[in-house]
């Protein structure tokens, strides 16, 4: 496990101040290269600032043969986002967090698929819809990131959920066996639901989103769960209408920015 | 009188159908709603294809299995599945 911690540094010697950076193992194990990330510091660099920003980024990169490094900003009290963009950041992603306290029932839709814990047997189809099934998320909507490695990412994700033994996890199927409609992966702690990743099958010719979260809420209801908190990318339109229409509310977005480093040969041109 | 009977219960079930599909997805009026079909029409998205649901077996007073639920892809396949229920649609 020690080869999956991140490990951060300043970006910058003559300005620790600006931030750190580290490189992200578990990311550069699915897509076989190196990805990093950039933590705002106490004084991010201002706009006038720019240029030796954008100088120590490319230093780092070509140091640690990193070809994209992320940063998230606060959307409503962090630096303005141009700050950054003299810098070659750009924006791919508002994330927010999403919460309710109370399931409201009679804004749901009545239980009718039926849902279950995933068996081995399932674990072929869930990997298949986690490799298909997702549009959003900072490297699908990053214009130059390889779709195919975005896509291997989630599956990836998923893998490790199945095999997890942190306790809690709860991966969800929709539909009656052998029916596999969808899946969900959410951790149980403390009364705290946490909805991590989910996707209904592609392949249907109807959206099944609402069935699919609607019955794992109330399952996860029936574990014990008092509060339900996850975290969704706000230009996912189809999750947001979900989620409102059950009662969650939204809170703390924060803007996702990439950075490229200059002639990364795996990203797209 | 009896043409004129059969031919008003089919508006009537074509126009409720077509009203559950305004309430569940915002469609306007004047929508053709032959060429309406997930994937293709705005809005309708997994929210408004199970209000839709809701709509229809409500409408009609009946209940669509989950099979049928997946299938109503179109309002062409939602009369095509509400009609194997006993429900009349014109020709």
């Amino acid at each position: 496990m020690a080869a999956f911690q991140a490990s951060f540094q300043p970006l910058s010697m003559r300005s620790p101040e600006w931030g750190q950076v580290a490189l992200l193992p578990w990311d550069e194990a699915i897509f076989g290269f190196r990805v990093a990330e950039f933590r705002l510091g106490a004084a991010p660099p201002g706009r006038d600032e720019a240029a030796r920003f954008r100088a120590a980024l490319e230093e780092f990169a070509a140091g640690s043969r990193a070809e994209l490094i992320s940063l998230r900003l606060d959307a409503l009290s962090g630096p303005p986002v141009d700050t950054f963009c003299g810098a070659g950041f750009f924006p791919v992603d508002l994330s927010e967090a999403a919460f309710s306290a109370r399931l409201r029932p009679e804004s749901m839709p009545r239980p009718r698929f039926g849902i279950r814990t995933a068996e081995p047997d399932d674990y072929p189809d869930i990997l298949r819809i986690a490799g298909n099934a997702f549009r959003f998320g900072r490297y699908h909507t990053d214009p130059r990131f390889p779709r195919e490695l975005a896509d291997r990412r989630y599956v990836q994700w998923i893998r490790n959920a199945l095999s997890s033994a942190e306790p809690g996890v709860s991966i969800f199927v929709l539909g009656v066996r052998p029916q596999r409609l969808g899946f969900f992966h959410a951790v149980l702690s403390d009364g705290v639901a946490d909805l991590r990743l989910a996707a209904a099958d592609p392949e249907s010719p109807v959206g099944l989103g609402l069935a699919l979260y609607s019955e794992t809420l109330f399952a996860l209801q029936r574990l014990g769960a008092r509060r339900f908190v996850t975290k969704v990318s706000a230009a996912n339109m189809g999750v947001m209408n979900l989620y409102a229409s059950v009662g969650f509310r939204f809170s703390n977005p924060e803007y996702i920015l990439h950075w490229h480093a200059p002639g990364a040969p795996h990203l797209l041109p | 009188m009896f043409l004129s009977t059969i031919r008003e219960v089919s508006l009537t079930s074509e126009q409720k159908l077509k009203d559950a599909f305004i309430q569940a997805i915002g469609l306007p009026g004047d929508t053709d709603f032959s060429t309406v079909s997930y994937g293709v029409t705005g809005n309708w998205d997994s929210v408004a294809h199970m209000q839709l649901i809701a709509e229809i077996e409500n409408s009609f007073d009946i209940m669509l299995s989950t099979e049928q639920v997946i299938a109503m892809s179109s309002f062409e396949k939602a009369k095509q599945l509400i009609a194997s229920h006993g429900i009349e649609f014109g020709a």
